[in-house]
């Protein structure tokens, strides 16, 4: 066992591209997933594991997920607890800045940390979704997500009856 | 959005508030479907709205009640479509309505057991709303209608109540009231109506009255009436008492419950012989009734003190309150001895009337006195049978100074209970010198108002 890092080795995990990726085994157990996967190998088994295959991250998402595991291996905040209350409401401000992404790259990270289990990371990107629906217009809504106006005359119609009575005044 | 699983979604939208979740069932089929599928989204609508305070919407955990005001007519509608079935009491109160408002949250509750109008003064939209426009059979409901424009009744009539309570409408025009007699036609299953405060200065509602037959010939038979404070104007061609009378005729033999005032020279005593069930009988001052005829079954009766001398039709009433309506001190002269011909008084409630030569009523056991300024203790030297006595807001107590409690408990020895409402001050002293002296006194509460916060227990 290595003496500088008595309770943290090093492990590897492979996105479904083939890219391997190093990290600590803190950092991973975040991954309610992977715990599970590494406390069935058994004693001693961390060590002289191999590499991780993750077949359902590519490698551009599971660079995200280890930058946000290994800043939050210490801290984690959140308590699950909290997240299964919706009570939590302080964002750390590296977060914030961490979530500055595109679209596509919050879903593939919203995808990777619901299959990876990790909950903190999918309370954060969830919630930067719902962030970016407040307040807009239905409208609005569509052009943001690519949604296609599915509705037919009828329904439109209907729909608007519904928000005529709505606007009564 | 097809890159993300619906319940991901579902998981963002639990982020949002309710005004965020009504925009996002107008975006697309799908995002609809999400919202109205999840149980968690409709709680979330609904708790959303009461933590904001900006209707009386009241979210129990299956959302039974329900009031609609103005200012959110517009997000009721999504909510009840996730919560409709549950809503038992129904409640619209604002000024203003949109007829066909109303009745589309009332198809979309299916299940209202009691359904209240308050105060809605004008309701609008009333030519669009069909004649055959109508709310769901609410069967068993009970309805209450509350100074209101009287058009409600346009679309009530699929209602089937069994107990209906009007108060102050105003029926302005006589197709109006062509509604409320429509509505009353359907009805089969109604036993208790309440009328009170009944407007009519519409021309011609008596010939309308009249010429429907609708009152007279009624599916349903009452258990309990009540009309009080009706006033049909001269121009209406109809007296109250002959809008009584149309009533009535029909009911009378199933009436088990009567209270009925302003009938100025209503003569009941023909009706009489088929009162046969009724117990409770509130009779006006106006209303003119023989004493030479008997109501046997009578048990409870109300009576104003000028009229008490009907009390000798009631041979066996238990339970008499004596009002003191019209009561003139300086003039009238209480008749108590009438009271010694009824052997079966049980209870008495007596509003400030004096107390001058009260008799001694062996059967009497329960005496509640209210609004007394002066408490005679003669009263209670006469009667020592008492066992329950009730002081309500009788001002000149002396709870403080206990003296009239003192000879009170000096001479009813089987006291029982004792109950006192009053907003002085009370003697905690004197209440326990009344417990040692009662030894069967098992009840003895002091409250501060008819709420009933308790003072002294």
């Amino acid at each position: 066992m290595d003496i500088d890092r008595p309770s943290d080795p090093q492990v590897s995990v492979v996105s479904s591209d083939g890219t391997m990726f190093h990290t600590t085994l803190k950092s991973i157990l975040l991954s309610g997933t992977i715990k599970d996967m590494i406390e069935h190998i058994g004693e001693g088994g961390v060590e002289n594991m191999g590499a991780i295959p993750l077949q359902n991250v590519d490698s551009k998402t599971l660079e995200i997920v280890i930058k946000w595991i290994e800043h939050h291996k210490d801290n984690i905040q959140p308590t699950s607890e909290e997240i299964k209350d919706k009570t939590a409401d302080f964002i750390d401000p590296w977060d914030e800045n961490f979530l500055e992404m595109d679209l596509d790259k919050l879903y593939n990270l919203i995808t990777a940390a619901n299959y990876l289990n990790i909950p903190q990371l999918l309370w954060l990107s969830t919630r930067k979704i719902a962030m970016l629906i407040k307040n807009r217009t239905p409208q609005e809504i569509r052009s943001l997500f690519n949604i296609e106006d599915d509705w037919t005359p009828q329904e439109i119609e209907a729909v608007q009856k519904e928000n005529q009575w709505c606007e009564e005044k | 959005m097809s890159k993300l699983p619906e319940e991901i979604w579902r998981e963002i939208f639990q982020y949002l508030g309710a005004r965020d979740l009504l925009n996002l069932t107008r975006v697309s089929r799908k995002f609809r479907e999400i919202v109205n599928t999840s149980q968690s989204l409709a709680a979330k609508l609904t708790l959303c709205f009461e933590k904001r305070k900006r209707n009386s919407y009241i979210g129990r955990r299956r959302y039974r009640k329900l009031n609609v005001g103005y200012i959110d007519v517009s997000v009721h509608y999504n909510i009840l479509r996730f919560v409709g079935s549950d809503i038992t009491q129904l409640t619209f109160s604002y000024y203003n309505f949109k007829l066909d408002s109303i009745r589309q949250v009332l198809m979309l509750c299916s299940n209202v057991k009691t359904l209240r109008f308050k105060e809605i003064q004008h309701l609008h939209g009333v030519a669009d709303v069909g004649s055959n426009a109508a709310v769901p059979c609410y069967k068993n409901c009970e309805i209450e209608v509350v100074q209101c424009d009287p058009r409600i009744f346009k679309i009530l009539k699929g209602c089937r109540a069994k107990k209906v309570h009007f108060t102050c409408c105003e029926f302005a025009h006589r197709h109006y009231f062509l509604d409320f007699l429509s509505f009353m036609s359907m009805q089969e299953d109604l036993s208790h109506f309440i009328l009170e405060e009944f407007f009519g200065p519409c021309v011609g509602l008596g010939l309308v009255l009249f010429n429907n037959d609708i009152l007279a010939n009624t599916k349903f038979r009452l258990k309990s009436l009540t009309m009080k404070s009706n006033q049909l104007s001269p121009y209406g061609h109809i007296s109250s008492v002959q809008f009584f009378e149309q009533f009535m005729n029909n009911q009378i033999e199933t009436l088990e419950e009567l209270e009925a005032d302003q009938l100025h020279d209503f003569d009941f005593t023909a009706y009489l012989q088929q009162c046969k069930k009724i117990k409770n009988l509130n009779v006006g001052i106006d209303m003119r009734l023989s004493s030479k005829q008997f109501l046997s079954e009578v048990t409870k009766v109300e009576v104003e003190q000028p009229r008490m001398n009907l009390l000798r039709c009631f041979p066996n009433v238990t339970e008499v309150k004596i009002l003191n309506t019209y009561y003139d001190p300086q003039r009238d002269i209480v008749k108590w001895n009438l009271l010694t011909k009824c052997n079966f008084i049980h209870k008495l409630i007596i509003e400030d009337v004096s107390l001058d030569d009260f008799p001694s009523l062996p059967s009497l056991k329960c005496l509640q006195l209210e609004f007394y300024i002066n408490v005679d203790s003669k009263i209670f030297a006469r009667n020592p049978q008492l066992e329950e006595v009730t002081f309500i807001e009788c001002r000149d107590m002396r709870i403080r100074k206990s003296k009239v409690l003192k000879i009170i408990v000096d001479y009813l020895k089987d006291l029982r209970s004792l109950t006192i409402v009053t907003s002085s001050k009370v003697d905690p002293s004197a209440l326990q010198y009344v417990k040692q002296k009662c030894p069967k006194l098992k009840y003895l509460k002091v409250f501060k108002d008819l709420d009933c916060e308790i003072l002294w227990n």
